[in-house]
């Protein structure tokens, strides 16, 4: 059984832009999966509703079998415990005025932990993410970015939980320390099975650490697979000009077409179709789902064909 | 990193020499009745409008002969009264308004602010003016007038900035953590938001010192013969053209008072201002 | 690279740069020839930004500078604030990161890019420094120029805003461009356009270009010559293609090394141990690397290492360095 299987969701501001339109995703217990794409492409809202955070309009996310929308409470909060945040930017994961240990302490009472076995807990968790303990009374400006970082993750471990949700947990560090923390994540998931989704913009981190991959675009996902497979045969031409576009790769440079369409404004039928190298006019028409139904390597192409060769 | 820690930071000039005027000042108001002074209101008609520098009488005395010197001492305590406590009470309610408004449900949102919008459209001192003279002169409605005025004032900064704090990634983070609104209120709103509303109402003291001399000097304030530097004022107004010299020892006294708590605000700004940002 | 004889368009020399007892530049040297292009490399808190805006005489508050910057002969330090200004803008024109605060979001673009026209007095004409306006946006490639010069800045997009800066940068067709992480706060399919734009208008117009970042991809993509930064000081320089396969600090391989590649397995990248040291610590009599370089010997400590040549056009700050050069990864 999926540990989170998100179905059909779709969420539309106020503003009346349709953030999320139909995605569906799962984690299997164990997996690292990745949700890759630029800005306006609508993963930080997925990651929003499946943290609850946010209500989508429609759809579904379970979580160990429990409908999200279901559970409420006291239920909610200690299901909460199985799935925790770490954000994004290291100026503001952590409560500037607590201490790094204050603030993995501050997550251990919300569910219910003993204050007498809580200090320990901290030190124990500050060691798991190579945070030497007695550094538990400092504030978060006293630490560099990387180490921000690790605390936060420490603060999520700390509850014991199932999954983590890392939105984009490692764009803002340099490249040396984002290197220390992925290697870190990467551990945490093989030897306590910890399961990871991780959202970035960056194709190259999530091709390394990933499982599975899934692509999105204007709110839609357009292709999800196995991560190399992604990275080596790409076949959304979304997915082959983003892969193209990274600096120093060595493929030929997809030029795209303007810039990305404003998202209040989604083109009618391929979300995509207005900047695409291929398209034809059933594109405009049509929006193509993700196929093949039961493959593991899916896109949402009319035309869909083998990767461009790499 | 090279940033020392939160506890062992040097305080800042403005932070030392704001607060020990202002605790300064509190130290008179509180030993005033035992100082030597002349009783302020006792009023010796042979010696009325004795300028400037008279022996005995170093700062003249007013229209009823009672001396500037020991009114002025004397009614340091009221002035104060009526700068800090206003702002101590406005700054907790509005704290707690603010910070209602800014976490809650969107109705409770608009419940508090746009209340708040309405108590706003009033000119304030003419707000203050109509509820000291409600309650009837005196300090305590003095105090209640100032109170009320400056709740908005607090709430709309407080709501500001935890607007600003609730979309920040450790806020969201213990969100979707499950902690209750309140507790992220307490222990992560009202810790961040304390800077900000410091500061603020450290300014507020001196215009709050201000008003209350404005009610006092319009009679809606301390009783006479009670001293309190706005009421020393008025009663000075009619003498203001034949001994304009008398009139500066109030004016000085409330101009000091508000300057010197505006000082300590700025000391108290620059205090907050490194230990909570970030510094390379 | 030029011939040697040509009159380098800038030189740095020396260039050393504290704040208060952080020294965030140290004795930095370097030599960018007409319609040439540098790459500085390096992470946050290496100097390099500091470095870069230090040629236009702005590095930062409190900044105490020493050394001499040179631009096509002429000492940039010994001008006054007057002349200075001149500079700025009609001779170098500069990039910075982030559109988003580089435009005034009151004003129209067309106005912010007419006006640095005007300051340097490039054209004198209204209706001609509009048809200018027109022209300078076209040629960053925003579409529809006359019509988009009457936008504001929220109203275009994260890329269009960056072009646009650039516009401001080339307007008076400078020798050198200084840009600052031009493409960091951008998505990556804007990014590659951006970069193209840059090659494009050096090609159009003859300009030098001096880029910092912190993205190896950044760097060769531009396929220039790259010198890498750490804790202030240059620690290595040649042509990008041989520094970023063939590594010859090991600071720079360790960079190169802890970028995901595939085929790494996970959990498996070469991170660099520790961190950079902080910018207080003085470490003029050591080579500021080794207590995080694995191939660090007691010299190391003892002694700075001086840039001393390792190749053809190159040189790395290395008693050790990794010889004979080999590829690291791809």
């Amino acid at each position: 059984m999926s540990l989170l299987s998100v179905e059909n969701i779709s969420k539309r501001y106020a503003n009346g832009v349709l953030a999320v339109d139909d995605v569906s995703l799962s984690v299997a217990p164990g997996e690292i999966v990745g949700i890759v794409g630029e800005s306006g492409c609508g993963k930080s809202t997925t990651a929003k509703i499946i943290l609850k955070l946010l209500e989508p309009d429609r759809g579904t996310v379970r979580f160990a079998g429990h409908d999200l929308a279901d559970v409420r409470g006291r239920r909610l909060r200690s299901l909460r415990a199985r799935f925790q945040l770490v954000p994004q930017s290291p100026q503001t994961a952590l409560d500037p005025r607590m201490t790094v240990g204050a603030a993995i302490a501050f997550n251990l009472r919300v569910h219910g932990w003993s204050r007498a076995k809580i200090p320990d807990r901290v030190d124990e968790m500050l060691d798991q993410v190579g945070i030497a303990p007695r550094l538990r009374d400092r504030y978060p400006h006293e630490l560099s970015g990387g180490q921000v970082q690790r605390v936060a993750i420490a603060r999520a471990l700390a509850t014991g939980p199932d999954l983590l949700v890392c939105d984009e947990a490692v764009s803002a560090l340099d490249k040396s320390v984002q290197a220390q923390v992925l290697n870190l994540l990467a551990r945490l998931q093989r030897e306590r099975g910890i399961a990871i989704l991780f959202i970035s913009h960056d194709l190259g981190v999530v091709e390394h650490l990933c499982d599975r991959v899934a692509v999105m675009y204007l709110g839609r996902v357009v292709e999800e697979g196995p991560a190399e497979e992604i990275w080596a045969r790409p076949r959304h031409p979304y997915t082959q000009a983003l892969l193209s576009a990274i600096p120093g790769e060595s493929r030929s440079r997809i030029v795209l077409a303007g810039d990305p369409p404003d998202p209040a404004d989604a083109p009618a039928g391929c979300a995509f179709h207005t900047r695409c190298p291929r398209a034809v006019e059933e594109c405009a028409r049509r929006r193509p789902d993700l196929l093949p139904l039961a493959a593991p390597h899916r896109d949402a192409c009319a035309l869909s064909t083998s990767a461009v060769p790499v | 990193m090279t940033v020392l820690p939160v506890r062992a930071r040097r305080a800042p000039a403005a932070l030392v020499a704001g607060g020990t005027l202002a605790a300064a000042l509190v130290v008179l108001a509180v030993v005033a009745p035992l100082l030597p002074l002349p009783d302020p209101n006792a009023g010796d008609l042979t010696a009325r409008l004795l300028p400037l520098g008279t022996p005995g009488h170093p700062l003249g005395t007013d229209g009823q002969g009672r001396d500037l010197l020991a009114r002025l001492v004397v009614g340091t305590r009221p002035s104060l009264i009526a700068g800090i406590v206003p702002v101590l009470v406005s700054g907790a309610l509005g704290t707690a308004l603010g910070i209602a408004a800014g976490m809650g449900a969107r109705a409770l949102e608009n419940l508090i602010m746009r209340s708040l919008d309405v108590l706003f459209a009033f000119p304030s001192v003419l707000l203050a003016i109509a509820i000291a003279a409600s309650l009837g002169a005196s300090l305590a409605s003095l105090v209640v007038a100032l109170s009320v005025i400056l709740v908005p004032a607090v709430a709309r900064v407080v709501y500001a900035e935890t607007a600003g704090l609730r979309s920040l990634d450790f806020v969201q983070t213990a969100r979707a953590s499950g902690a209750p609104a309140a507790v992220i209120a307490l222990r992560h709103v009202l810790p961040n938001v304390l800077p900000a509303v410091a500061v603020y109402c450290s300014a507020l003291v001196g215009l709050s010192i201000v008003v209350g001399a404005g009610l006092s000097f319009l009679g809606l304030g301390v009783a006479p013969p009670q001293a309190e530097w706005g009421a020393m004022l008025n009663d000075l107004r009619q003498n203001l053209f034949s001994n304009p010299s008398l009139a500066l020892a109030p004016a000085i006294a409330i101009f000091l008072a508000s300057a010197v708590f505006n000082v300590l605000g700025e000391g108290l700004r620059a205090w907050f201002d490194v230990t909570s940002r970030w510094s390379q | 690279m030029s011939a040697p004889e040509d009159t380098p368009l800038l030189e740095i020399e020396h260039l050393s740069v504290t704040f208060g007892a952080a020294h965030a530049v140290r004795d930095v040297s370097l030599r960018l020839d007409p319609g040439g292009t540098v790459v500085v490399l390096g992470e946050s808190g290496s100097g390099k930004s500091v470095t870069a805006r230090s040629v236009l005489r702005l590095p930062g508050r409190r900044a105490s500078v020493r050394g001499r910057i040179r631009l096509a002969g002429c000492d940039l330090f010994a001008l006054d604030e007057k002349a200075m200004r001149q500079v700025r803008g009609r001779d170098i024109g500069f990039v910075p990161q982030d559109p988003n605060s580089s435009l005034d979001p009151l004003r129209r673009i067309g106005t912010q890019v007419e006006e640095v026209l005007q300051v340097h007095g490039a054209v004198a004409d209204r209706r001609a420094r509009r048809a200018r306006v027109a022209e300078l946006l076209a040629l960053v490639g925003i579409p529809n120029p006359a019509r988009t010069a009457r936008s504001y800045p929220h109203e275009l997009s994260g890329g269009m805003r960056q072009r646009v800066v650039i516009a401001m940068a080339v307007a008076c067709a400078p020798r050198l461009i200084i840009a600052d992480e031009p493409t960091t706060a951008l998505d990556v399919t804007v990014q590659a356009q951006v970069l193209d734009l840059f090659t494009t208008l050096q090609r159009e117009l003859g300009t030098a270009l001096l880029l910092v970042t912190h993205d190896v991809g950044v760097a060769a993509e531009l396929a220039a010559d790259v010198v890498v930064m750490y804790a202030g000081r240059i620690v290595e320089r040649g042509p990008a293609a041989a520094v970023l396969t063939a590594p010859a600090h090991p600071y720079t391989a360790g960079l190169l090394g802890a970028r995901p590649r595939p085929g790494l397995r996970r959990g498996e990248l070469a991170a660099i141990p520790g961190g950079p040291p902080p910018a207080t610590e003085v470490v003029d009599a050591a080579c500021a690397f080794a207590p995080r370089c694995g191939r660090a010997e007691p010299a190391c400590s003892a002694t700075a290492p001086e840039l001393r040549d390792v190749g053809p056009g190159r040189a790395a700050a290395c008693l050790l360095p990794i010889a004979p050069l080999q590829e690291v990864g791809a």
